[in-house]
């Protein structure tokens, strides 16, 4: 039986040029929806940090060739200016993760390319207008486009009176202005949907499948099928979205296994 | 080629080149394969084919970036109807139009009539989608309606119900991936995709086929289903041995037999071009008086 110690360590990559936010996905003329789901045993904040990092500085903390950026101030020009905005993880879970891979530090008030946002505690209300006006922000002050994190928003479809279509409104009107990567819980036990309209499952099976529909990426985080590993936390899996974006930004569709070991560190490795 | 594959083919480039009548395409699509691919497919035919100019509209519930194709671009979530029948409104139609609806899904029980009734007109042709992954609800209000994709399924003049090619992957086994939203890898949303086609003619007879369409080639291929082929099978297999004589068809002659053409066929090409009207063409024999109305064929 492989292990993973037997495994070599991959990097990652999305694009079929090897790149994982290709450039030309940030051209002003398309506006990508990507969307990060994950299971409830598969947390995807590595993920959305390597992302993030990638959109930031091109570079990624997961790959053999990267370069650590000691004392990096988010002052520079960057790939991409980054909103990321969570509705279940406050600054400081972002902050260590920041810290731990990057040595970046995102809770500096001054980061004229990065903004963080928490919809955990306040402000819930108004999300769509906060986002909105950052937005608007970041873009006044550079010509590159900006690129929004929304970490489970789906929250919002059971703790407000916002239905499917007025949630997916919003993202659509967010996705006119920016690139997109919604994070979205997609566990089994989510979607064991009825034909009752008010059941919980059905109503996060209809947002879940609409988004998947209007998608132009989908990176998925599992469990192994078979169980439990001790050197194996998950698989990932990239697929192309529904929706076809520009000629020539192709996902290189593939499989990947991952481990998350006791340090946070992550290694990925071919399926 | 037989006739029958001949002509199935010729269909299907028919309605993808709005050349056949048929006012309301409808897509059904799942997670697995999307309509994308086909829409793609239908605008390169109507550009590539069609000489005279089509207008397209698009009605956007699902898509944030304008396609190059369309004409005109309208965001329909959250806007009421009355939106796009004003916008219908103040349009000149003059060339023919088609009318793209990226998903049905989005539209009410209660709106789908009003919402059809909008934008059905002369020299339209209506393409929509219906995705089959969006789970349905039922109405406890009017719980005798039929669903949204039934009413629609009834209206369609010609349905597409796509599907992916499963290689290495039973049905079960992708319908199972799918209610998961767990995506097998490269085999979904691929750019060639199978399709089961059904046409609605004005007679009320319903035409069905499969195809494999490749839209990297623009190729379409007719898929014979199992059980035609083992229909085939079973009548070779129940003629063989139970006669002295063989009444079996060998390929060559099968061949050879659908290359007749059909009497009626020859017929139809000089005489049909009267239209309704009976023809009588007298022959050499015929006993008629010109001056006895009671003589008279018609």
């Amino acid at each position: 039986m492989t292990s993973s110690s037997d495994l070599q360590h991959q990097d990652l990559a999305v694009y079929q040029d090897s790149s994982i936010v290709s450039h030309r996905t940030l051209s002003p003329s398309y506006n990508h929806l990507n969307l990060i789901l994950h299971h409830q045993s598969t947390k995807p904040t590595w993920l959305t940090v390597a992302l993030v990092e990638n959109c930031l500085l091109d570079t990624c903390y997961l790959n053999t060739v990267k370069t650590k950026n000691s004392g990096y101030t988010l002052n520079g020009n960057v790939k991409s200016e980054v909103i990321l905005a969570s509705f279940i993880n406050d600054l400081n879970v972002y902050s260590k993760q920041f810290i731990k891979f990057l040595n970046l530090d995102i809770s500096a008030p001054s980061s004229p390319n990065f903004k963080f946002l928490e919809f955990l505690k306040k402000d819930i209300d108004r999300w769509f207008e906060t986002i909105q006006l950052e937005i608007s922000k970041l873009s006044q002050k550079t010509s590159s486009k900006v690129t929004v994190f929304l970490e489970n928003p789906e929250l919002l479809l059971f703790i407000t009176n916002c239905t499917i279509n007025q949630l997916l409104e919003k993202l659509q009107i967010l996705n006119q202005q920016c690139n997109l990567f919604i994070i979205s819980n997609s566990d089994p036990s989510l979607l064991d949907h009825t034909e009752f309209e008010n059941d919980i499952s059905t109503i996060y099976s209809t947002y879940l499948a609409k988004l998947i529909h209007k998608s132009n990426l989908i990176l998925s985080l599992c469990p192994l099928k078979t169980g439990r590993a001790n050197d194996i936390t998950g698989q990932l899996k990239i697929n192309k979205g529904l929706i076809s974006s520009i000629p020539n930004v192709i996902v290189k569709e593939r499989e990947y296994l991952y481990l998350v070991n006791k340090d946070g560190n992550v290694k990925l490795f071919f399926r | 080629m037989s006739s029958s594959a001949a002509s199935s083919t010729v269909l299907l480039n028919r309605i993808l080149t709005l050349k056949e009548s048929s006012p309301f395409v409808l897509a059904l699509d799942n997670i697995g394969q999307s309509s994308h691919y086909l829409t793609n497919e239908f605008i390169y035919k109507i550009k590539s084919t069609t000489s005279a100019p089509v207008s397209i509209l698009y009605l956007s519930y699902e898509t944030t970036n304008k396609p190059e194709y369309a004409d005109e671009f309208l965001l329909c979530l959250g806007k009421p109807l009355s939106y796009i029948k004003d916008h219908l409104s103040k349009k000149q139609q003059i060339t023919k139009t088609l009318i793209i609806v990226d998903s049905f899904n989005y539209i009410t029980d209660d709106d789908l009539s009003e919402f059809l009734a909008t934008l059905f007109s002369p020299n339209t042709t209506i393409y929509g989608t219906y995705h089959l992954s969006v789970p349905t609800v039922k109405n406890h209000q009017t719980p005798n309606l039929p669903s949204l994709l039934t009413r629609l399924q009834f209206v369609a003049t010609t349905i597409f119900e796509i599907k992916p090619i499963l290689i290495g992957i039973d049905e079960e086994e992708m319908e199972h991936a799918i209610s998961n939203f767990d995506l097998p890898i490269d085999l979904s949303n691929s750019s060639k995709f199978e399709v089961e086609l059904t046409y609605r003619r004005a007679s009320g007879r319903s035409l069905i086929y499969q195809f494999t369409i490749d839209t990297i080639t623009h190729t379409y291929e007719l898929k014979q289903n199992d059980s035609q082929k083992d229909q085939s099978t079973n009548e070779n297999e129940l003629l063989e041995n139970l006669t002295t004589f063989n009444l079996t068809t060998t390929q060559k002659q099968k061949l050879a037999r659908d290359q007749v053409d059909l009497p009626f066929l020859e017929a139809q090409q000089s005489m049909g071009s009267m239209g309704g009207a009976i023809v009588y063409e007298f022959e050499k024999d015929d006993d008629y008086d010109e001056e006895d109305p009671y003589e008279d064929p018609f």
